[in-house]
């Protein structure tokens, strides 16, 4: 990086400060409102309505008779195995954050998987 | 409630750099407010419990793919206005509360400040997507380069190169355009 390239940037950078800065008051106002819409989202997150639980409970109760009635009650070698595959996967599609990523950018998650078949290979 | 503490400050301290990032991006100071408006909640909603080291690079990969989503909808917007018979994409006369003039500053320093990012504006509008996002979240937002990486959902050596070729491309086009 050249001097030139550096002061350029640096020029850049307090153009932009500046601008930040100079924000009229109608769109600072109007992000902090978004702010505060965002911080009563993120507290219904931590503090989880018991409604939000009823279905949540009712479907892992589901998903255990599922699991019994397909299992047929009897008792094969494999059986437990079968079960935690089974609840493991369950438990990946009740765990909706980590998956909601996916939504974010699949060409980045092809790429990670392309660089890391690479690396195994 | 220190984590929501914390994430207060978190939003209190990007709200306004994310707002002049994507108002660069889509030129459009309303669509700028909707998509940090977006993504400060998809971020409060999905990722308020993820560590708070976290929270800066996934802000700007939300809001990135928001301004990507704008833009692709912009394009299908104007595609249907040109090929509709007897309309037009001028949007009217400006809103007077709008174009009124900022209180701070004065209005040489306004007008110059203004001037300087309209250019950079203006230069930005000319990069690649990739070049731009870069520059942004690199020189302006201030993130290294595997937080960028993150940002950005491609590898640290393509911010590399991006960033490269950006501030290459951004010198050229404003030494042509120095007085």
């Amino acid at each position: 990086m050249t001097e030139r390239m550096q002061d350029f940037e640096r020029r850049t950078r307090q153009a932009f400060e500046e601008s930040v800065a100079s924000l009229d008051g109608e769109t600072r106002s109007r992000l902090a409102h978004a702010r505060e819409l965002a911080l009563a989202e993120a507290r219904r997150g931590y503090r989880p309505a018991l409604s939000t639980w009823i279905p949540v409970g009712a479907a892992a109760a589901a998903a255990v008779v599922a699991i019994a009635l397909w299992s047929g009650g009897e008792t094969r070698p494999d059986s437990t195995e079968s079960t935690l595959a089974v609840l493991e996967e369950f438990d990946i599609v009740t765990a909706g954050d980590d998956l909601d990523m996916l939504d974010e950018d699949p060409g980045f998650y092809a790429w990670a998987t392309d660089e890391m078949s690479d690396g195994v290979g | 409630m220190d984590q929501e503490r914390a994430l207060e400050r978190f939003l209190a301290g990007v709200e306004k750099r994310a707002f002049r990032i994507a108002e660069l991006s889509l030129r459009d100071h309303d669509e700028a407010q909707d998509v940090v408006q977006d993504a400060m909640i998809k971020l409060a909603r999905n990722y308020a419990g993820h560590p708070e080291e976290q929270w800066r690079p996934l802000f700007y990969r939300i809001l990135r793919n928001r301004i990507t989503d704008y833009q692709r909808r912009r394009r299908v917007r104007q595609g249907v206005i040109a090929w509709w018979p007897g309309t037009t994409t001028d949007h009217g006369p400006p809103d007077p509360v709008e174009s009124a003039p900022d209180p701070s500053g004065t209005p040489e320093e306004r007008l110059e400040g203004e001037q300087l990012l309209e250019r950079i504006g203006r230069a930005l509008a000319d990069l690649s997507s990739r070049q731009r996002e870069a520059f942004m979240l690199r020189n302006f937002e201030g993130l290294d380069v595997a937080q960028t990486a993150i940002a950005m959902g491609c590898s640290e050596g393509s911010v590399k190169t991006h960033y490269f070729r950006a501030v290459q491309a951004l010198q050229q086009l404003f030494g042509e355009w120095q007085p």
